[in-house]
């Protein structure tokens, strides 16, 4: 790390030819741990005042809006009662945000970063898929040897996939996740990362371990058959045990410094690790309730029905809008069903038999009305 | 600034509440400003950050996990948008002519004190690593030596001293961007 160049740039004494170079370290993967920690200190010590430069923050909030209701047009914009539109009546009372006064005409000003932006966004989407695969490239092999090439297979919402792996194993990927693995898989390890949920059949291989990681959690297995349910967004992570044996690690809690908690699972046994408490239950499982979606089966056992959504929104990529919100109370949970290969105008006719609620589909939005 | 983390707020943002994203916004919007101004010195720059990073909040709301640190999440969201805008720089070098230093009034003493906290970050950081893992980290980071030397110094495989790192830099990444971080408090 040069110090005297850091020191220098926070100092902001760079020549543009040193800026180039503090650029050419922030941005080089080697370096990605020690520029993580500057921009990381600096995000911490930068301070929320108003800068003295021309910007209104009111207005270039405006273009934001403006460049998000242009994107979610389905997000009954039209509508008088959008949000967005409410907002931008309201935005002109003087807020903290408000900034000294920009000359500018505030019209022509809004238009033109909205053209910023739209050029910006082109931009943004090539140097992101550029930095992606940068960062795919580099993510595990912060190395000087050859990059390794890694393979990912992504489901959208409603779909799912099965994937055959080379040394036999086979992967059902749930909708909404992501598997990542490396394109010479099996040939020196066998090494996963998912995102979301998927359910594994591991082919036998003594020697080397097969291995799944999901943010700070690892699940080994040598010859068996598990589920992974790690959504991100949900506050659990879920390892559900089929047949054989796998052995769960631990590499940090996100807010403690503990390494490597272990634990080994017995057939029909989960492991329930709770984010936010950074605390594991082992528990039974019903086999219903973790597996039947690999087998196209919609399966609720007393489930809330915040959760009921989630499932089906995931499910059938759909969106929920739920009306009259004050009316849940506790007699919408509990709900039992299992559904298989149905349409969701059929689950929510069969749900609403037994919970009180109308629904209207409309595409890709249902609204729940209690 | 305080440390934004008001669960009440992210679940509205989930719900796509616009009162919870203007909230966020005024809690936010100076200080991303600020941070993308530090390093890429240009205004117009600096508010494409300001609205990307919102966008991006905006976009990927429902993914937002409300009992995490949500200023670990956008703080990690403005990094990316950061490097992404300056490895396109590298490659344009004439965007540099007219680099405005003097935007962000921050003063040479809290400077210095930043560059303490970024070594304060670091250390403290590789020091949760399992201690066999520190030390690969710190001999092919802070010594420079190569995979295949560490290998050989240590009489371990090649393999192990790369997952070893790949394992250490997970971590590290993780925990520099989500921590919340106590200078927070101190903030000047």
């Amino acid at each position: 790390m040069n110090r005297a160049l850091i020191n220098k740039f926070l100092k902001q004494q760079c020549s543009p030819e040193e800026l180039v170079e503090i650029y050419q370290w922030l941005c080089d993967s080697k370096n990605e741990i020690e520029a993580t920690a500057l921009f990381k200190s600096s995000w911490e010590r930068v301070s929320g005042v108003i800068p003295k430069s021309n910007v209104n923050f009111d207005t270039l909030k405006r273009s934001i809006l403006d460049q998000l209701e242009e994107e979610e047009p389905s997000k009954n914009l039209t509508n008088d009662k959008s949000p967005f539109r409410e907002e931008q009546h309201n935005v002109a009372s003087p807020e903290k945000i408000n900034v000294e006064a920009d000359n500018e005409d505030l019209s022509s000003t809004a238009h033109r970063s909205h053209y910023v932006l739209s050029w910006t966004r082109t931009a943004a989407i090539i140097v992101m898929a550029i930095g992606l695969t940068f960062i795919i490239f580099n993510y595990f092999n912060n190395t000087e040897e050859e990059p390794v090439k890694y393979i990912v297979k992504s489901n959208p919402r409603g779909q799912k996939a099965t994937i055959f792996l080379k040394d036999g194993s086979k992967v059902i990927l749930n909708s909404e996740s992501t598997l990542r693995y490396a394109q010479d898989f099996g040939e020196y390890n066998r090494e996963l990362i998912l995102d979301g949920e998927a359910f594994f059949e591991v082919a036998k291989d003594s020697i080397k371990p097969f291995r799944v990681t999901t943010q700070n959690i690892t699940t080994t297995a040598l010859g068996t058959s598990f589920n992974i349910r790690a959504f991100p967004g949900e506050k659990t992570f879920n390892v559900s045990l089929a047949t054989g044996k796998v052995v769960i690690d631990q590499y940090q809690g996100s807010d403690s410094m503990a390494t490597g908690k272990s634990f080994t699972l017995d057939v029909g046994e989960e492991l329930i690790y709770d984010n936010t408490l950074d605390q594991f239950d082992r528990v039974n499982f019903d086999p219903k309730e973790a597996l039947s979606w690999k087998d196209g089966i919609i399966y609720f056992n007393d489930s809330r029905f915040e959760e009921v959504i989630e499932k089906l929104e995931r499910w059938y990529d759909v969106e929920f809008e739920l009306v009259n919100q004050d009316k849940m109370d506790d007699t919408y949970n509990h709900i039992d069903g299992e559904f298989k290969d149905e349409s969701l105008t059929n689950v929510l006719r069969i749900m609403s038999f037994s919970k009180d609620f109308k629904y209207t589909i409309n595409g890709k939005n249902v609204t729940i009305e209690l | 600034m305080a440390q934004f983390n008001d669960i009440k707020v992210l679940r509205g943002l989930r719900r796509g509440s616009l009162n919870a994203f203007n909230e966020i916004y005024e809690q936010y919007a100076v200080k991303l400003f600020n941070f993308s101004m530090l390093y890429l010195k240009s205004r117009e720059e600096a508010e494409e950050i300001v609205q990307d990073v919102f966008v991006k909040i905006w976009q990927n709301r429902e993914k937002i996990n409300e009992e995490l640190s949500f200023n670990g999440y956008i703080f990690r969201i403005a990094k990316n948008c950061v490097l992404n805008k300056l490895r396109k720089k590298i490659n344009e070098p004439d965007s540099f002519v007219s680099v405005n230093q003097c935007l962000v009034g921050q003063n040479q003493t809290e400077n210095e004190v930043l560059f303490r906290d970024m070594e304060g970050l670091l250390e403290e950081a590789i020091e949760g690593l399992p201690v066999q893992r520190q030390l690969i980290f710190r001999m092919s980071r802070q010594n420079g030596l190569s995979n295949k030397e560490i290998a050989e110094q240590l009489d371990i495989s090649v393999n192990t001293v790369e997952g070893q790192i790949r394992k250490a830099i997970n971590y590290l990444r993780n925990y520099i961007d989500i921590l919340p971080i106590i200078i927070a408090t101190l903030t000047l």
